[in-house]
C-alpha cells in the first residue's frame, strides 16, 4: 500500500507540471465548495471531533487517503483526490478511480468532463455481488440471552430477481476485528476501549442465518431499504473502498450499527442518520431511525429454529408429543408398533419434531456425541422414506416486531410513602428493559437494564417543609434477569446477574454496593383451550441466590448472603403484573436474615407510557430481634 | 465465548469476490449439530453492547466461489460444506430454502426443482451416510443426479 501511495503521489507532481484545468481561482473555489459538503464528508467518514471541533475521519488507515493530511483535512485530500481522478489513458485497475469509485462517481457530478477510466476487478467484483438492493438485517434478542437485547445489524445485498435464494446473497458486516490470542477479559476491555480496529467484510448471508437462525435460535428481522439502483450502487463502490482499511469500533458509539448507517450515509445525499447516533448507536434504533426517514419498505420476518419447534410441537398431540421425546431416547421405536400405527402423515410430523429436538439438544445442551450424531442421520433418514410434505402449518409471526416496543431510554417520576414518611422518586435509566415495562416487541422474560439512577427526596416530617432531604437511593449498574420458561421440549435456565447500589427501606438504611447472582427455573403457566387458542396466566419462577453487599453500616463491612427467590409475572400488553418474595439468611459477614415480599401493578397508557403502581415491604432479623420496613408508590414511566 | 477471527476481509482478486477460505472446499464437515454459547458465556457480551453478535464475525468465512473445484459445479461444494446441517434437514424433507439454494448454484431451472428435490430426498441415505462430510455428500449428490434424466445435464 506505500508503494501505492507513493505512485499516487508521484502523479501528482507530474500533474502540478502540467498546465492542468485544477489551479484556476474558479476551480480552487469550487473545491473549496465541495470539500465543505456533506456528502463528501460522509464519504470519507469526517466527523467533527466532539472536543475540540475539528474534522477527523473516523477511517484510521493511511491508504483510505491521498493526502498527508487527509484524515483531519477534507479540503487537502479533495485537493489531492481531484487531479488524480482528471487523469486518462491509465493502466486497467491502476487508476483513483478504481480506487475510490464512490467519490469519483459522486465528484463527477461537478467535473462532467472527467474519463472512467477501466477498473476490470471492480467490475468484476461487482458482478460477483450483484447488488440491486439493500436490506438491513436486524437479528432480534433471544430467550435466554438478555444481552442480545442489543442485538447487532447487518446489510443484505439482494439481487435483481426476486426469486433468487436470499440464502446466497452477500451481506455487509461490520465488526471487531479481535486478535484472536487475547483472552476475554482483554477482549472486552479492549472492545469498549476501543483496541481494536473495526473491518468491514462480506459473508454470504447463509453464514449468518446459521449463525442467528440455528445456533442462536434467534429471530430476524429483514427490512428492505427503498433505495434507487443509484444509491445502491454506490453503497458498494463505496464498500469497496473501505477494503484493506480500519475504522475505530468502539462498542457503545462507533459499533456496527453506526458504522452501517454511515456506510448508508455515503451512498445518497438522500441520506443523513448516522448522525443522530453521536453517543451510543443501539441497533434497535438505527432501525426505527431508518423507518423514520422513510428509507424503509417490506419487513419479512424469519424465525429461528426455537419458534419453529415451539410452534410445530403445538400442533402435535400429547401421544406424539409423548412418542417424538421417546424417539430421541431410543430410536429403534420408528420400528414399534406404536409409531408405525400413525399414518405417513403423523409419522412425519413426530420425526420431524423429533429431530428438532435432538438439534435443540445439541445446540443449546451441549450434547452433541457420536451417538447423538448417529440417532439424527437415523431420523431423517427415517423422514426421507416419507413422502408427505409441509406437515406443519406456517410459522405465525409476532404481532410486534422488536423495532415496534417502546422507546430506549425510561425517565420515571413517583410518589410514595415509606416507613410513614412521604418521598418523590425522579429516575433516568440509559437502557434498556426490565420485567415490569410495557412487553410489547420484547421477549417475554428478559431483561437488562444499565445505568438506571434513582435520586428520592423524602419528606421526614409532613408538616414542616425543613425535612426535605434528597439521597441516592439506587444506581443499577448493570442488571440481567432471563427467565426462559420451561416446557416440554426445550428447558432454559434462567438466571439473573445484577450489581450496582441500593438502600434497604428501614429507617436510615445507608447505601451499600451489591452484587446478586442467581440460577434457577421458571414455567409458563399458560393453559391451551379445546379451540386451539391458549389463556395466559403468567409464569412463575424460583431462583437460588447469592448475595453480597458491602457497606459500612454492616458489621465487617459486608455480608454475604444466600437463599431463594420466588416469584410471579404476568406481561400482558395491557396489564403488566409481578409478585415475587425472598429470603436470604447470611453466610458470611454481618449476620443478619433477609426477607421481601414486591408486589407490582402496570398498565400502558400509551406505546411510551405506563403508569405503575408498586408495594413492598422487608424485614432483617438479627439476633433474633426483627426491624422492617415498607414502601408504596405510584409512577409514570415514559421511554425517549 | 467464541472468539473473533480475522478473515474474509475484502480481498481484492481478479477472477472471486473475496479471497477462499484457506480451508478450501469440502474438506468434511460432518453433519453434527453444532453447539451454541451458554447463559454464562453471554453476561459479558452484555456488558460489550452486542459484541455476541460480532463474536462470530469470520468464523465461517465461506465464500460462493471456491477455487479448488472446477467446472459447472464450482462453488457447489462450499456451499454444500457450509450448510451441512440445515441441508441434511431439508434433503430429508425433500423441501426447504437451503435445499432450493443448492439448486439455484447448480443452477438448476425452475421446471426441475420438484425432480431435483426428489431425487435428493430418495438418495439421503447415499448422501448423508454415518461416515457423511461434505465431500461424501457431493458425491452422493452428483451420483443421484447423474441417474436422473431430467438432472444429467447440470453435470456438463
Amino acid at each position: 500500500m506505500f508503494f501505492l501511495k507513493k505512485s499516487y503521489a508521484a502523479c501528482f507532481i507530474i500533474s502540478l507540471l502540467t498546465p492542468f484545468q485544477s489551479y484556476s481561482a474558479e476551480s480552487s473555489q469550487t473545491i473549496q465548495k465541495i470539500s465543505a459538503m456533506q456528502q463528501w464528508q460522509h464519504l470519507l467518514h469526517y466527523r467533527s471531533h466532539s472536543i475540540l471541533g475539528y474534522m477527523e475521519s473516523e477511517n484510521d488507515s493511511d491508504n483510505f487517503f491521498i493526502s498527508e493530511m487527509g484524515k483531519v483535512d477534507p479540503h487537502s485530500e479533495l485537493l489531492a483526490e481531484v487531479p488524480l481522478f482528471a487523469m486518462q489513458n491509465q493502466l486497467d485497475n491502476e487508476s483513483l478511480q478504481c480506487r475510490f469509485p464512490a467519490r469519483y462517481h459522486w465528484l463527477k457530478q461537478f467535473y462532467p468532463d472527467w474519463v472512467d477510466q477501466p477498473c476490470s476487478e471492480l467490475s468484476a467484483w461487482k458482478d460477483e455481488i450483484d447488488a440491486h438492493k439493500l436490506t438491513l438485517i436486524f437479528p432480534a434478542s433471544y430467550l435466554n440471552s438478555p444481552s442480545s437485547m442489543y442485538g447487532h445489524s447487518l446489510i443484505r445485498l439482494d439481487k435483481e430477481d426476486e426469486s433468487k435464494s436470499k440464502l446466497l446473497s452477500y451481506s455487509v458486516n461490520f465488526a471487531a476485528n479481535a486478535d484472536p490470542t487475547d483472552n476475554e477479559l482483554v477482549f472486552s476491555y479492549k472492545g469498549l476501549a476501543g483496541g481494536y480496529p473495526g473491518v468491514v467484510s462480506i459473508l454470504p448471508y447463509y453464514a449468518k442465518v446459521n449463525e442467528y437462525s440455528h445456533l442462536e435460535h434467534r429471530d430476524v428481522w429483514e427490512y428492505q431499504l427503498n433505495l434507487t439502483e443509484q444509491e445502491v450502487d454506490q453503497f458498494v463502490n463505496h464498500i469497496w473502498e473501505t477494503k484493506e482499511t480500519e475504522f475505530d469500533y468502539f462498542f457503545f458509539d462507533e459499533n456496527c450499527s453506526y458504522r452501517l448507517l454511515a456506510l448508508l450515509d455515503a451512498s445518497s445525499e438522500r441520506i443523513n442518520v448516522a448522525d443522530d447516533f453521536s453517543l451510543k448507536a443501539m441497533p434497535i434504533d438505527t432501525i426505527r431511525s431508518l423507518i423514520d426517514s422513510d428509507k424503509v419498505g417490506e419487513v419479512e420476518y424469519r424465525p429461528s429454529s426455537g419458534v419453529m419447534l415451539n410452534q410445530q410441537q403445538e400442533q402435535l398431540s400429547d401421544e406424539q408429543k409423548i412418542l417424538a421425546v421417546n424417539i430421541v431416547e431410543n430410536v429403534d421405536l420408528i420400528n414399534d408398533e406404536e409409531f408405525l400405527s400413525l399414518t405417513s402423515f403423523e409419522q412425519a410430523q413426530v420425526l420431524e419434531i423429533s429431530i428438532s429436538y435432538l438439534r435443540y439438544l445439541v445446540v443449546k445442551k451441549k450434547q452433541r456425541s457420536p451417538e447423538n450424531r448417529k440417532k439424527s442421520l437415523a431420523l431423517l433418514s427415517a423422514r426421507s422414506k416419507i413422502s408427505v410434505q409441509d406437515v406443519f402449518q406456517p410459522i405465525v409471526e409476532p404481532e410486534v416486531r422488536d423495532d415496534q416496543g417502546h422507546l430506549t431510554h425510561r425517565a420515571t417520576v413517583a410518589l410514595g410513602q415509606q416507613n410513614g414518611d412521604g418521598f418523590i422518586d425522579l429516575g433516568m435509566r440509559i437502557a434498556y428493559h426490565e420485567l415490569m415495562d410495557l412487553p410489547d416487541g420484547f421477549i417475554r422474560g428478559g431483561q437488562i437494564e444499565m445505568g438506571a439512577l434513582t435520586l428520592r427526596g423524602i419528606n421526614k416530617d409532613s408538616t414542616s417543609r425543613d425535612d426535605f432531604s434528597l439521597q441516592l437511593q439506587r444506581f443499577k449498574v448493570i442488571n440481567i434477569l432471563s427467565l426462559g420458561a420451561r416446557d416440554y421440549f426445550q428447558q432454559p435456565i434462567s438466571w439473573r446477574v445484577s450489581t450496582g447500589f441500593d438502600r434497604f427501606i428501614l429507617e436510615g438504611s445507608d447505601l451499600f454496593a451489591h452484587l446478586d447472582v442467581g440460577g434457577g427455573y421458571s414455567y409458563d403457566l399458560s393453559i391451551k383451550n379445546k379451540d386451539k387458542t391458549s389463556s395466559d396466566y403468567g409464569q412463575i419462577y424460583g431462583l437460588l441466590e447469592t448475595r453480597l453487599k458491602a457497606s459500612g453500616q454492616f458489621e465487617d463491612d459486608y455480608q454475604l448472603s444466600a437463599g431463594a427467590q420466588i416469584g410471579w409475572l404476568y406481561q400482558g400488553s395491557q396489564w403488566q403484573m409481578k409478585a415475587h418474595g425472598s429470603w436470604l439468611p447470611s453466610v458470611l459477614g454481618d449476620d443478619f436474615d433477609y426477607q421481601d415480599i414486591v408486589l407490582s401493578l402496570g398498565s400502558k397508557l400509551d406505546r411510551n407510557l405506563q403508569i405503575r403502581v408498586e408495594a413492598s415491604q422487608q424485614w432483617l432479623t438479627k439476633s433474633g430481634r426483627a426491624s422492617d420496613g415498607d414502601s408504596v408508590s405510584l409512577g409514570l414511566n415514559w421511554y425517549f | 465465548m467464541k472468539k473473533i477471527i480475522a478473515g474474509a476481509i475484502l480481498a481484492a482478486s481478479s477472477t472471486m469476490a473475496f479471497a477462499a477460505s484457506p480451508a478450501g472446499c469440502g474438506l468434511g464437515t460432518a453433519v453434527v449439530f453444532k453447539d451454541a454459547n451458554e447463559w454464562h458465556e453471554h453476561v459479558l457480551a452484555a456488558t460489550t453492547n452486542g459484541t455476541s453478535g460480532n463474536q462470530t464475525f469470520g468464523m465461517t468465512s465461506g465464500t460462493l466461489g471456491c477455487e479448488a473445484a472446477n467446472g459447472p459445479l464450482a462453488g457447489v461444494q462450499t456451499f454444500m460444506d457450509n450448510n451441512m446441517d440445515q441441508l441434511a434437514m431439508d434433503v430429508s424433507k425433500g423441501q426447504g430454502e437451503t435445499l432450493d439454494a443448492l439448486a439455484q448454484i447448480i443452477g438448476v431451472q425452475q421446471s426441475d426443482t420438484s425432480a431435483f428435490n426428489a431425487a435428493m430426498q430418495a438418495n439421503f441415505d447415499s448422501m448423508f451416510s454415518a461416515e457423511a462430510t461434505s465431500a461424501t455428500a457431493y458425491e452422493g449428490m452428483q451420483e443421484a443426479m447423474q441417474t436422473s434424466v431430467e438432472l444429467q445435464k447440470y453435470l456438463g
